[in-house]
């Protein structure tokens, strides 16, 4: 969070030199509900541990109203996309929203293209399994 | 004195008038010359980033973006990007090439939706010159239960410098390719020591790749001004080392315009660290 603030704090300024009001705080998505109260509320709890600069850097950018935490259930965390190998039918409607399109896609036979895709990666998928049962099998 | 020149006899040397062309001062002395020649015409020197220039008149609006020798100039009104295109052309011999279609690599696609940014060329070019423009596509990048780790048990690339210079590649593709970049992101951590298991991770992206090489992102034209970010971290992601993976997205409006997916640099102790 600390990074992305820091990424959020660069793009303000940017926005301020391309003359482009931006005064309403930016919109900052988390899935953790924990650090988004911790970095809410400016009260120090005792048994909060491993507090560090990073969360003090989001308190202060906060209160300078640079951005607003919020948090989103994890199945709305477009991030996810970077954490973690993801498969196609989880992947592809996070592209879809990040705006992802496939620009050639009228060229390489558009929608017929993409089922293609999917039914080679089924017959892909079979024999790896297959492997992974005789080597479960082995053990 | 320059090499196969030197006379030792002659203790004489030779002062430079000109910045020439090899000389390690030669970019910095272009820049300077092309940022003062802006500068006089009225443009300033961003501070976010020194290599945009703008200038903001009553009723318009010119930014002139510079990588080396290239320019870029966008304006509101077309008469005021012909001045500035006079002025450079009185200053220096310049070449237009008319409204923006490539520009280091990035293919530029216009509609009334907006602007689609994909680097196509780029990714059939990798494709070639790898061996997989005839391979089996896939439909995503990477395995889910996939673990990789630099102890890994199968054996050492013997071409260690293929991997490398596939890694960087792709790499650059990620500009556009916020779908890459986990896998990527992955990958570029075992520049060091390629194993093979490694390699056949590498070889499974360039077969997503080919199902889908024209994929880009489109920025949307009716969008608002308003930032919106992302921010996901993974606990204890690297396996090797215990350090969690950061990433974020974030977008202007509904256009995606910054990404990043990276190990953090310390160990976190908590879920909770990880996050910050």
């Amino acid at each position: 969070m600390a990074t992305t603030s820091c990424e959020i704090q660069w793009l303000t300024y940017l926005l301020v030199d391309f003359h482009i009001p931006h005064s309403q705080p930016a919109l900052l998505y988390t899935d953790s509900k924990l650090a988004s109260e911790i970095a809410s509320n400016p009260v120090h709890h005792e048994r909060t541990k491993h507090i560090q600069l990073d969360c003090h850097l989001i308190r202060k950018k906060l209160q300078e109203g640079l951005l607003n935490i919020i948090h989103i259930p994890s199945r709305f965390q477009l991030a996810d996309a970077l954490t973690k190998p993801l498969g196609y039918h989880t992947l592809n409607p996070i592209l879809g929203k990040m705006g992802m399109v496939n620009n050639h896609s009228h060229l390489e036979g558009g929608y017929w293209n993409l089922e293609q895709t999917i039914n080679t990666h089924k017959e892909h998928i079979k024999p790896s399994k297959i492997a992974e049962k005789a080597t479960h099998a082995e053990d | 004195m320059p090499p196969g020149y030197s006379n030792l006899n002659d203790p004489r040397v030779c002062k430079l008038k000109k910045s020439i062309y090899g000389l390690k001062q030669a970019s910095r002395q272009w820049f300077s010359k092309l940022s003062t020649s802006l500068l006089h015409f009225e443009f300033l020197q961003e501070k976010s980033d020194s290599s945009l220039f703008i200038r903001k008149s009553t009723n318009d609006f010119i930014a002139v973006l510079i990588y080396v020798d290239d320019v870029l100039i966008a304006s509101n009104t077309l008469t005021a990007l012909n001045k500035v295109k006079q002025y450079l052309c009185m200053t220096f011999p310049i070449k237009d090439l008319g409204n923006l279609k490539y520009f280091l690599g990035i293919e530029l696609a216009r509609s009334a939706k907006g602007i689609v940014l994909y680097q196509r060329k780029y990714a059939l070019d990798i494709l070639t010159d790898t061996g997989f423009s005839g391979a089996k596509p896939v439909s995503f990048p990477m395995e889910s239960t996939l673990k990789l780790s630099t102890y890994d048990a199968s054996p050492s690339l013997s071409d260690l410098a293929s991997y490398r210079r596939l890694i960087g590649r792709l790499l650059y593709l990620t500009l556009t390719r916020p779908d890459l970049s986990y896998a990527i992101q992955t990958l570029s951590q075992f520049m060091s020591n390629p194993h093979t298991m490694h390699m056949q991770a590498a070889e499974r992206v360039l077969r997503y790749l080919k199902a889908i090489p024209g994929q880009g992102l489109l920025l949307k034209a009716n969008s608002t001004f308003h930032l919106k970010a992302y921010s996901d971290s993974d606990y204890g992601g690297c396996i090797d080392t215990r350090r969690s993976v950061t990433e974020y997205l974030v977008f202007l409006g509904d256009s995606l315009i910054s990404w990043k997916s990276k190990k953090q640099p310390t160990v976190s102790r908590s879920s909770a660290e990880a996050e910050y």
